[in-house]
């Protein structure tokens, strides 16, 4: 109870929300360190993954390539980094190291889902729009793409939850963000400090996952909308799929 | 995650982390008089001696690094620890921890002639040689005692079970300790690794280990004494501690584990730095890195602040 009391107190002391330590401008750090992994993820990760997807070509292997972004610890990225590069900050992006290991964790589940979403459109679907005079270029953009919404958004939620709760170890080198919160208050054996900080991360990561759940809906073709709500259950159903080797090549 | 990493942090830095909370003893002589460089310094808050500082004062992110004096990446890239020249840290010297009843006059004159040979420079390199090219504390030990041919003639009896704390710098002393009684003539069996003070000071009261190499402060302060940067009267506090426990304390070596303040070169080249009160005139926005935790502690920034009138962001 009196632990409670000490993190409501932490929230209501004016002195921690202001200035450089403070909670908007920490806020505003992880903000910018997630959003500019996510997109940075996202540009070089969906279009050849939809791409891929059209041409129902490569999947396994881009899936199992960008896996290894899965497989290295973020932790580890950014130890070696540092190692590398140091502290290197970079205009817009912040701590480099930081950015590299965030990209890493965020293309996997982007390729994976904008790839099922993509090539698993059904057969009719494309056969219709071909029928239609449509070149492929308009078969992937006016066909494809829309019904590959919800699937390829859902990666972008996952993607965009793992980035905003893993930008904490931004910390770690020298970086803001968060995660200062739970490193500094490490430091000195500070646990209200320290819970604090992991109450933020997860707010955030709550509101990423209702914002883009949003998105999500009001990027989906009307006529699709009911399908929204079994999205993710697909994703694991696709991947599962993919990873039996079925429906592909 | 953080707990995870406290627990693993708490092995290899418990001599450090009982380091950085002694502070509160150490008093602050500053005056109100401010720098005349009057620079500003900032401060990123990186890892406690670690390879993030290390890699960043490196790259030259940081210009001035809180490390320990024992360490060796100091000797090893050429850097420059800035002497504490208004006493900032209290004293932390390697020294002998041994049973009463074995300190005799052969064996304490045996560790004596090892501490004495046994000064900054060469400790940074022992523990360079083990912690960065990951030789074995027994070789590296063995050859600081032939390059300086010790023990020499000296001689000395009994057995010893040699223990040591879980880190580079106190498995190298035990090697230099046991090993040079080993050559004396008295028999020497080896107990490394034994992990934090709370579990090798118990088994020397009791008997189970013979000899264990120490910090004078940080084993003065865990005995209940107040160490200061004073080492004639912190070692003779922790003696008194330490005897009424069974065991007792030699001669300290010159080498020891504080916290320091590390520059490269050619940042000390620049600014001609070479004690910590040079920093003043700096006029220069220098950054500093160290442990999270630096900016209240007193003997980090917060202790530059009062008693070498230093300005932070912090």
């Amino acid at each position: 109870m009196s632990f409670l009391s000490d993190v409501v107190t932490w929230f209501n002391d004016p002195a921690h929300w202001r200035g450089h330590t403070g909670i908007p401008n920490r806020l505003l750090e992880h903000v910018q360190y997630s959003l500019a992994a996510i997109i940075a993820a996202i540009v070089l990760a969906v279009p050849v993954a939809v791409w891929l997807g059209h041409k129902r070509r490569f999947g396994t292997v881009a899936v199992n390539v960008s896996n290894i972004g899965r497989a290295i610890p973020s932790f580890a990225i950014l130890v070696l980094g540092t190692q590398q590069f140091g502290l290197l900050e970079l205009p817009l992006i912040g701590s480099f190291t930081t950015f590299v290991a965030l990209v890493a964790l965020a293309v996997p589940p982007l390729v994976t889902n904008a790839y099922v979403a993509v090539a698993e459109v059904p057969d009719e679907v494309r056969d219709s729009a071909r029928g239609m005079g449509m070149n492929e270029a308009e078969v992937l953009l006016k066909a494809e793409l829309p019904m590959a919404v919800p699937l390829l958004m859902a990666g972008v939620r996952t993607a965009s939850v793992q980035v905003v709760a893993t930008a904490t170890i931004a910390a770690f080198v020298g970086a803001g963000g968060l995660g200062r919160y739970i490193i500094d208050g490490r430091a000195i054996f500070d646990n209200t400090q320290i819970f604090a900080g992991a109450t933020l991360v997860a707010l955030l990561s709550l509101a990423t996952e209702i914002a883009l759940g949003g998105a999500q809906r009001v990027l989906t073709p009307r006529g699709m909308r009911a399908e929204v709500v079994s999205a993710r259950a697909a994703a694991v159903a696709a991947t599962t799929t993919i990873h039996q080797g079925k429906a592909l090549v | 995650m953080a707990l995870l990493l406290m627990a693993s942090a708490c092995g290899s830095d418990s001599k450090k982390a009982s380091t950085a909370s002694s502070g509160g003893s150490t008093s602050s002589s500053g005056s109100s008089s401010s720098a005349a460089g009057g620079a500003t310094f900032t401060f990123t808050p990186l890892d406690v001696g670690g390879p993030t500082t290390k890699a960043a004062l490196d790259k030259g992110d940081i210009d001035v690094a809180l490390l320990f004096s024992s360490d060796g990446a100091i000797a090893k890239n050429g850097w420059v620890a800035l002497e504490d020249d208004k006493k900032l840290q209290p004293v932390d010297n390697f020294v002998p921890a041994v049973l009463k009843a074995k300190a005799t006059a052969d064996v304490t004159a045996v560790l004596d002639a090892v501490n004495a040979k046994l000064d900054k420079a060469s400790m940074q390199k022992l523990v360079a040689a083990v912690a960065i090219d990951g030789q074995n504390p027994e070789d590296v030990a063995k050859g600081f005692l032939t390059d300086n041919s010790l023990p020499g003639s000296k001689t000395a009896t009994g057995s010893f079970t040699v223990g040591s704390a879980n880190f580079a710098e106190s498995e190298i002393a035990a090697q230099l300790y046991g090993q040079a009684l080993k050559q004396a003539g008295a028999t020497v069996t080896f107990k490394l690794d034994f992990g934090a003070r709370e579990a090798y000071i118990p088994a020397l009261e009791s008997g189970q280990l013979d000899l264990v190499p120490e910090f004078v402060g940080t084993l003065d302060t865990f005995l209940g004494g107040t160490s200061s940067n004073d080492l004639d009267k912190t070692l003779s506090e922790a003696k008194t501690l330490a005897e009424a426990k069974g065991f007792t304390l030699t001669k300290p070596a010159v080498a020891d584990s504080v916290n320091t303040f590390v520059v490269t070169k050619k940042t000390a080249d620049k600014y001609t730095l070479a004690k910590i009160s040079d920093l003043a005139k700096v006029s220069d926005p220098l950054k500093f890195g160290g442990p999270p935790e630096c900016p209240t502690r007193p003997l980090c920034v917060g202790g530059l602040k009062t008693t070498y009138n230093l300005k932070f962001n912090v």
